[in-house]
């Protein structure tokens, strides 16, 4: 191969690798009009009643304690602006945390599935990413099986004696691994490998991710960690207040 | 990005128009490109871009611009469609998912439109507007509007320890990237906190009402396009035969 062959070689690999590590994200979120009717409608069907139980077990908190709504806002607007921002990271690139995981278990998985919705509509309705009919997907990967996964490995660790650090990461890690996972998984719903079915589909969608969201969910294990080691230290009094109110 | 487009959205010549018209026919629009043909996609795809750039007079780079993302975007990910591996890792195209994959585009960049003309064209307060006509329960609607006020202002805030952490010459090490959150998080605890002591000595009671101002004038000129235009493109979906 003689060295310009190679050079084009190497600068369409960079550019692909570019496009494909910064819409990493994106990529967890369906993009708009990508599900055919049948499964927006299937997978709208399975979000909404989680989505009416988190509502349900929001208003009966803030109904005690109005102020609450402040600070549900509050952490979905935080979600929202650290998925939006580009925030100097590993290799150089930048990548967006989902923050879900340290949502969940700040907050609980129920106020995350209401929270983390709300963030998904300003994304459609801000930055044009992700989409409403896609909502009900996306929903059920990032804000429902995601603060599920977190809070039940964060459940779970409590009662073990594993170091507390370690479950936080944990949990932040496989939440977003669960998440692309799931979205994996209604991706090879909607379309079946001609040859081999929805499991080799699934197999594929989730080698091809894995690329990009392995050292992603590491990266936000580790930030979650370190953020949760800052909190533990110098906002202990906030921490315990939440812990009070929610 | 995310300030550009809410700047467009207050200042663009579709703005008077009443929000629920523009809600409705986006989201009439949406659901004819989900049901309708590819005919009927490649029509809203052109006659939308006309009432974005045109109309709405949003500046063409912005509507190119965020176009080609949104096709780069697509390009990475149809590939994977039309290219299937066997369990013996045979790599092979597929020739029937072609079309399938041509079909997705056309569907993707027309819901997109969609998508694109409501958020350039609404202000996001007046879409929580539509959305109380709509008898959506108040609390999404507060959450909504609550968190809207607060994005602005956490980016600035991002926006500022960034600029603070750089003029330390910060370094891109992720332990910067986790100190930036973490202050991040302190600021927004004190926000918070002043605005929760604001709003109780206000007499905060659960309940957060805000006024809308009422008197958008009618336009019947968009109206009678935007009707004359949906029943064409229905119309041409019927012709063409095959709805769903």
């Amino acid at each position: 191969m003689n060295k310009w062959k190679l050079a084009l070689l190497v600068c369409c690999l960079s550019i692909y690798f570019t496009f494909s590590s910064s819409t990493s994200t994106f990529a967890m979120h369906i993009m708009e009009g990508f599900l055919p009717v049948k499964w927006v409608i299937f997978w709208w069907i399975i979000f909404l009643p989680f989505f009416i139980l988190g509502l349900r077990s929001l208003l009966r908190v803030t109904r005690k304690n109005p102020e609450l709504k402040l600070l549900m806002a509050l952490s979905g607007a935080f979600t929202f602006v650290l998925s939006a921002l580009k925030i100097p990271s590993v290799t150089g690139s930048s990548s967006h945390p989902t923050g879900v995981g340290l949502g969940a278990v700040l907050f609980g998985p129920l106020a995350m599935t209401v929270m983390g919705s709300i963030v998904l509509l300003f994304q459609a309705l801000l930055l044009a990413h992700g989409g409403l009919t896609t909502l009900g997907a996306n929903a059920v990967s990032m804000a429902v099986v995601g603060p599920l996964v977190a809070y039940g490995i964060y459940c779970f660790g409590m009662k073990t004696s594993i170091s507390q650090r370690l479950i936080i990461f944990l949990a932040a890690f496989f939440s977003d691994l669960a998440t692309y996972v799931v979205t994996s998984f209604q991706l090879a719903l909607a379309f079946p490998d001609a040859t081999g079915g929805i499991s080799a589909s699934f197999l594929k969608f989730v080698g091809i991710f894995a690329i990009t969201q392995i050292p992603l969910a590491l990266t936000e294990g580790l930030l979650t960690v370190i953020v949760w080691n800052f909190l533990c230290t110098y906002s202990r009094h906030e921490l315990e207040q939440l812990r009070k109110g929610v | 990005m995310m300030n550009r487009f809410d700047t467009i959205a207050y200042n663009n010549r579709l703005r008077k128009v009443p929000p629920e018209q523009k809600v409705f026919f986006s989201f009439l629009l949406l659901l004819i490109v989900m049901l309708g043909n590819r005919d009927m996609q490649t029509v809203i795809i052109i006659w939308l871009a006309v009432w974005i750039v045109w109309y709405a007079r949003v500046s063409w780079q912005v509507y190119v611009k965020a176009l080609l993302l949104v096709s780069a975007f697509l390009c990475v990910s149809l590939p994977l469609l039309i290219v299937s591996i066997d369990h013996s890792f045979h790599i092979s195209v597929n020739s029937s998912n072609i079309s399938l994959v041509i079909t997705l585009c056309f569907r993707s960049i027309a819901a997109w439109s969609c998508l694109f003309f409501l958020l350039v064209t609404t202000p996001f307060t007046e879409f929580l507007y539509t959305l109380k006509r709509m008898k959506v329960p108040s609390i999404i609607i507060e959450l909504l509007f609550l968190t809207y006020r607060f994005v602005f202002v956490f980016a600035r805030a991002a926006d500022e320890l960034h600029v603070a952490m750089k003029a330390r010459s910060g370094g891109n090490h992720w332990r910067h990237a986790a100190m930036l959150i973490f202050q991040l998080i302190q600021k927004t605890w004190l926000y918070y906190e002043a605005l929760s002591f604001a709003l109780r000595a206000r007499s905060f009671s659960g309940e957060i009402t805000y006024v809308q101002k009422e008197g958008d004038v009618l336009c019947k000129r968009y109206l009678f396009e935007a009707i004359i235009g949906v029943v064409m493109i229905v119309l041409l979906g019927v012709i063409g035969g095959e709805l769903l």
